[in-house]
């Protein structure tokens, strides 16, 4: 039932940009689900986005949207028969359906109005999401961007995950008895020390500059930032987590990086069952490590 | 002192909103709210609305004389600000409209948040629901995860050999079923999941759903220092999950020490103390 609903429509919504079948969720012989999303993230929509989107469950669904785990706004229950009318005016309002299947999936950044932010991660992630995002690939492929190691959009659990980090620079003489702030700034314990000469811990610290923005005497500075590129996570049935690939990249390097990876993967992904391939993370797995993996 | 649901954000005096939908449930929104959010990031934020990976919707840029009124607005609606800080996250439910049509958690997850939405713990407290083994709403990486399980009963005698249940789309994805033009449907429980796509798709009752039953998972996390949760119980009837839930967040209660997370916990004591 599902295949005959994706013959008969597809021709029609081809000419939409990035619609791919399953971006558009047969259910019934009659009703579709489809997969909305701004560009160039699906995490951020402006008002007049959210209001056609409204509009647009309202006219051809049920007035009902669902939030999806990965940022999309999907609006189900609209009639087949309306599906090219919906999308239309989606489209035409900067909004796809897009996000599903055996592709690079919505690009994924953290609030980066945060006040733990590291680095921003928007500009660098519109870059990537106009550069790789649908990309067709042997499995889904995820990328998440956070601003600092806190990593709310998960990084460590997609195929490539890149998180801001910083690096710092010690000026001990500035260091001032009796202040504790950076000390109560760290999440992580045993990181920092300050008894007996202001020290950091370069195994603990995550790299996430809180004590420098806590230090108000400028012994703890932030002297450049940059991303660490994390790759071959996943979530779902099973979980996987990233494995370190850049240690402090810059923004070229992580495009760089991300091209790199997603080249191995095309040539070195296989059949996993019947109906799939390998997962990055599967087939680095199989290979022996993210090394041998790239070197492959 | 600030409230739940209003976080710091970037630039002076200026605050972000975080709000989720309670009509029905945190996974769902309709056209009268998204016109309500609409409304409120124009009137007090900057136009633009950003979601969060745990499906709550968060209006940044807020003047900060301004949130107690833009939040009544918001609770008008239906929304509910919350979900951050100390607090329980609202539960994280995979779709109501997933095609493959197996296990609903919707209505569990509304009983949860209505206990538990933005309650006091002594640490960010992060509970999901899935429908199936494929745990789109991140089960296996919270601090308490629930995913549904359907038991099947396969009878090859009255297999008609027409595949679907391997070869369609939305039929078994783990290679657990094989069935030929000679020989009827076999099954290998080993690798069967149990999430009951092959028997929404039978069309002759060759396989059919047994009973359901719910696996917790806890103390798993992402973050920081991301881990996978670990398998506490098995196939836990659908009448006891929600006490189940329930006596996991008062053992975490009653052992976690002030900003101790589940994880940390069940570290500390060892995961038979939730047994
Ligand atoms: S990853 Fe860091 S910067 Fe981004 S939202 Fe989370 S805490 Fe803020
Ligand atoms: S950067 Fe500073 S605050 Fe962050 S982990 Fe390292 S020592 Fe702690
Ligand atoms: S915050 Fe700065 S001055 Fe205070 S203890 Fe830390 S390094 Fe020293
Ligand atoms: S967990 Fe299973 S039921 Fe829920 S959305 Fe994912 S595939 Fe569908
Ligand atoms: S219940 Fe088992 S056999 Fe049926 S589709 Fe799921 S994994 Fe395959
Ligand atoms: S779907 Fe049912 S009838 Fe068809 S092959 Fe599978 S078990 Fe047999």
């Amino acid at each position: 039932m599902a295949e005959e609903g994706f013959k008969l429509e597809l021709p029609k919504v081809g000419i939409i940009k990035g619609v791919k079948p399953k971006d558009i969720e047969v259910v019934g012989e009659k009703i579709v689900n489809i997969r909305a999303r701004a560009k160039p993230y699906s995490n951020i929509y402006t008002a007049e986005q959210l209001e056609k989107v409204a509009e647009v469950a309202e006219k051809y669904g049920s007035g009902k949207v669902h939030l999806s785990p990965r940022h999309n706004l999907e609006i189900p229950e609209v009639r087949n028969s309306m599906l090219m009318p919906a999308l239309q005016e989606l489209f035409a309002a900067g909004l796809q359906a897009g996000g599903s299947g055996t592709s690079v999936r919505n690009i994924f950044t953290c609030a980066d109005y945060c006040p733990n932010k590291v680095r921003g991660v928007r500009e660098l992630g519109a870059i990537v999401s106009e550069l790789y995002g649908d990309l067709p690939l042997p499995n889904k492929f995820t990328i998440s961007f956070a601003a600092c190691p806190s990593g709310c959009s998960r990084p460590w659990n997609v195929d490539i995950g890149i998180i801001g980090i910083a690096e710092l620079a010690l000026e001990e003489e500035k260091c001032v008895d009796g202040c504790t702030a950076c000390l109560e700034a760290c999440p992580v314990e045993g990181a920092i020390s300050i008894e007996g000469g202001l020290k950091i811990d370069s195994e603990r610290c995550v790299r996430c500059a809180r004590c420098a923005r806590a230090c108000t005497e400028g012994a703890i500075k932030v002297k450049d930032t940059g991303f660490k590129v994390v790759v071959g996570g996943k979530e779902g049935r099973t979980v996987l987590f990233g494995e370190e690939y850049l240690s402090f990249a810059k923004d070229y390097e992580v495009i760089e990086a991300i091209d790199k990876v997603i080249r191995q993967y095309k040539k070195l992904a296989q059949k996993r069952d019947r109906k799939k391939y390998e997962r990055l993370g599967e087939v680095i797995q199989r290979i022996g490590g993210l090394e041998a993996f790239m070197s492959s | 002192m600030i409230k739940a649901g209003i976080i710091r954000g970037e630039g002076k005096g200026k605050v972000v909103i975080r709000v989720r939908s309670t009509q029905p449930y945190t996974a769902e929104i309709t056209s009268e709210q998204l016109r309500v959010l609409a409304e409120v990031a124009r009137k007090y934020g900057s136009r633009v609305v950003h979601t969060t990976p745990r499906q709550a919707i968060e209006i940044p840029d807020v003047e900060e004389s301004l949130v107690e009124e833009a939040i009544r607005e918001l609770e008008k609606a239906g929304f509910k600000a919350g979900a951050s800080g100390e607090l329980t996250r609202h539960t994280f439910a995979c779709s109501r409209w997933c095609l493959y049509n197996s296990t609903p958690v919707a209505e569990m997850v509304e009983e949860i948040n209505e206990k538990y939405g933005d309650v006091e713990m002594p640490a960010k407290l992060t509970i999901s629901f899935s429908g199936c083994d494929f745990s789109c709403a991140r089960s296996r990486t919270s601090d308490i995860g629930v995913i549904a399980k359907t038991r099947i009963k396969v009878e090859p005698d009255r297999c008609i050999k027409c595949g679907l249940c391997v070869n369609d789309p939305l039929g078994c994805q783990v290679d657990a079923l094989t069935v030929s033009k000679e020989k009827p449907v076999e099954w290998d429980s080993e690798k069967c999941v149990g999430c009951g796509f092959c028997s929404n798709i039978c069309p002759v009752g060759s396989i059919t759903a047994q009973e359901k039953g719910f696996d917790i998972y806890i103390a798993g996390g992402g973050g920081m220092f991301p881990r996978e949760a670990r398998l506490l119980k098995e196939f836990v009837s659908e009448e006891r999950v929600l006490e189940e839930v329930d006596r996991i967040v008062e053992k975490y209660r009653a052992l976690a020490k002030p900003g101790e997370r589940l994880f940390s916990v069940v570290e500390r004591v060892g995961i038979e103390e939730f047994d």
